[in-house]
């Protein structure tokens, strides 16, 4: 059992590779899919030179930028490719893998949240993956197309970096770009609307029984002709306070805090 | 409930806490994504922040999305022609995006064939001459026909 490319019988090669990915989970895969990810092509060809038949046919290729997930992803695309060194196939069955790989690559992402594509980019990209990245950097750009400034800003976690008067220069210069863009802003504003209360000056009510006392400690407010005139604008309780506390005892640890 | 939101809230905060892959770090990868944009996308991409800005000036974007969709690209002796009459961008701006729009108007799915493409040039020479031409105006008065609609 050798792990040797010059196999005479490609299409039913048992050659596998390891791969080990960044959090050590180990990975079996078949030469051909491994071969598609240049850098691990490049590392075995460098084995290869080296004393490889001593080591035996056990090399464990190290990915340590690589999480298992992506890895799992990354190899079930490789799979769905034309294998490079497979018997050619006619044309229905080409167009029957072809259409296979269309609706596995809208199954894929549909799935994807958009945080994975960047780490699948990264991944495909440090494996140099040419035929995943491909795909990927189609998907990502299929996905901020149509998409607003601040989307795509927040997106990609970039700082606006321009001058406020730069920025609406560029963005006058290119208005015509912005018709039909969908406005994100507009419905985060939209829902960060819904969610907010205002607060309303009742004005002053009189009869209220008993009146409220302030603490003899709080500060009454500045008024400099006579200090026990009561004139702050607004006042809050200060006393026998119950606050809001993350863990499941208080921060004393008393039955009650204030 | 509650507590429900309080675990996602701490997971949102180990997930920033993983180094992030920084598409400005990427400058290659980064291109081949605007590659593929349209040019409303291109515009918008432009306003991102300056890093983007740069990128989206550079002509070889422009002339990749104007050609993006015909079958074979046009000889290399197109490419210094049209950089002397303004360049890529020019070329789109002026020409290649109105004819598109007025192409999507009509029919449902686009067709983008060599006779678009030397139209769009043909129409982008006129543009350059009646500039040089005409006084410095911005913009070519015989391609106003592109922008408004016409009853033949």
């Amino acid at each position: 059992m050798s792990n040797t490319s010059e196999n005479p019988n490609p299409s039913s090669s048992s050659a596998k590779m390891t791969l080990k990915t960044s959090d050590n989970e180990l990975f079996e895969v078949e030469e051909a899919v491994a071969m598609k990810f240049c850098t691990v092509k490049q590392y075995f060809e460098d084995e290869k030179d080296s004393d490889v038949a001593a080591r035996g046919s056990t090399t464990v290729i190290p990915l340590p930028n690589v999480h298992s997930a992506v890895l799992t992803m990354l190899i079930s695309y490789g799979k769905k490719l034309p294998q490079s060194n497979a018997v050619a196939d006619n044309h229905e069955e080409e167009e029957t893998k072809k259409k296979e790989r269309k609706k596995y690559e809208q199954g894929l992402l549909k799935n994807l949240m958009p945080g994975e594509l960047l780490d699948l980019i990264s991944a495909a990209n440090y494996l140099d993956f040419k035929e995943g990245l491909e795909f990927f950097n189609q998907a990502l750009a299929d996905h901020i197309q149509n998409k607003s400034v601040e989307y795509v800003r927040k997106f990609f976690g970039i700082k606006n970096d321009y001058e406020p008067h730069e920025e609406e220069k560029y963005r006058e210069e290119y208005a015509w770009a912005f018709e039909g863009i969908e406005c994100w802003l507009i419905g985060e504003l939209k829902q960060f609307m819904a969610k907010t209360k205002t607060l309303d000056i009742a004005g002053t009510l009189l009869g209220i029984k008993p009146a409220l006392i302030v603490a003899s400690f709080s500060v009454r407010g500045l008024n400099s002709l006579d200090s026990n005139i009561l004139k702050p604008e607004m006042i809050a309780p200060g006393e026998n306070i119950l606050a809001a506390w993350i863990n499941a005892i208080g921060p004393t640890g008393l039955d009650s805090n204030t | 409930m509650v507590k429900a939101m309080r675990q996602m809230k701490v997971e949102e905060k180990e997930k920033e806490k993983k180094p992030k892959f920084q598409m400005n770090d990427h400058i290659d990868i980064l291109i081949e994504v605007l590659k593929r944009l349209d040019g409303p996308s291109l515009g918008v991409a432009a306003c991102v922040c300056r890093l983007w800005c740069t990128l989206t000036r550079s002509d070889s974007l422009w002339e990749h999305l104007c050609f993006r969709h015909v079958s074979s690209p046009p000889p290399s002796s197109v490419r210094p022609v049209v950089v002397a009459l303004g360049g890529y961008k020019r070329l789109y701006m002026v020409c290649v995006r109105p004819v598109l729009s007025r192409l999507r108007n009509s029919d449902s799915e686009l067709v983008w064939t060599r006779d678009e493409v030397q139209l769009s040039l043909s129409l982008f020479c006129v543009d350059y001459y009646e500039r040089r031409l005409g006084g410095g105006a911005t913009s070519a008065s015989s391609l106003m026909f592109l922008c408004n609609p016409v009853n033949v």
